[in-house]
């Protein structure tokens, strides 16, 4: 899929553990992991606004268009 | 919540004394046709061939085997309406499970039509195979009950094709974070 999510780059840049933001967003962790490997078919803007809240991001800093190769 | 299940519980009820009836009624109509004259059961069929009274004991099991094929898939119908009813109890509305049932229903009531439709014709023709050749008898009837039974059918297939709709959407919902 041309959408990627760099969800686990952020994690990382802010230092954030993904056990906190799935507390702080209420969702699963196991959502939060299929979210930042990319394997949903799509996310909640409540979702996105509490994941951009707490890590005091921009929804473009999350996710990058990546034209497909063929 | 309770009120729902109260109705199911209440339709599983009235489907079992259905099923009893079907069930008792054929084997009835067939054993002992004169003691439900009584009650006020249609005999005009037998009757316009002589009456239940003249029927020799082959042509009673005949009528029997031939009135239980469209009261067995009637039975059958019912039983995957049990199933059905079984489903939404456990609160699985947009199953695999209520969606084949709900397709088993439409399909057997479909049989049941068509054996319906060709009951009359069988039952005429063990009614009237004794007699003498030129009086043997085929008749083809298509009345409104047959109609009627095709809404609940293709309404059970409509039904099934927005549970498999539905349980797609769910979980393409499912899927969204």
């Amino acid at each position: 899929m041309p959408i990627t999510v760099r969800l686990d780059v952020m994690l990382a840049e802010r230092k954030v553990k993904s056990k906190d933001l799935a507390a702080h967003i209420g969702i699963t962790e196991a959502n939060l992991s299929l979210l930042k490997s990319g394997k949903v078919k799509g996310v909640r803007f409540a979702t996105l606004e509490a994941i951009c809240a707490y890590l005091k991001c921009q929804p473009g800093d999350l996710l990058r268009y990546e034209e497909d190769a063929d | 919540m309770s009120e729902k299940l109260n109705s199911v519980r209440l339709l599983k009820w009235i489907v079992w004394t259905s099923i009893v009836l079907i069930v008792g009624m054929t084997t009835w109509f067939w054993a002992d046709p004169e003691s439900l004259r009584v009650l006020g059961v249609d005999f005009t069929l037998l009757d316009k061939h002589g009456g239940p009274e003249n029927l020799a004991w082959w042509q009673k099991l005949a009528g029997f085997g031939a009135d239980a094929l469209p009261a067995g898939l009637l039975v059958t119908a019912l039983l995957h309406l049990l199933g059905l009813l079984h489903q939404l109890e456990l609160g699985n509305w947009f199953d695999q499970q209520t969606e084949k049932a709900c397709e088993r229903i439409g399909k057997t009531m479909l049989w049941y039509l068509l054996a319906s439709f060709f009951n009359e014709t069988i039952l005429v023709l063990i009614l009237t195979v004794m007699n003498a050749p030129g009086e043997r008898q085929l008749s083809i009837s298509l009345s409104s009950d047959t109609l009627l039974g095709l809404v609940p059918a293709l309404m059970a297939l409509v039904i099934a094709q927005m549970v498999r709709h539905a349980r797609a959407q769910r979980d393409e919902l499912n899927q969204i974070v």
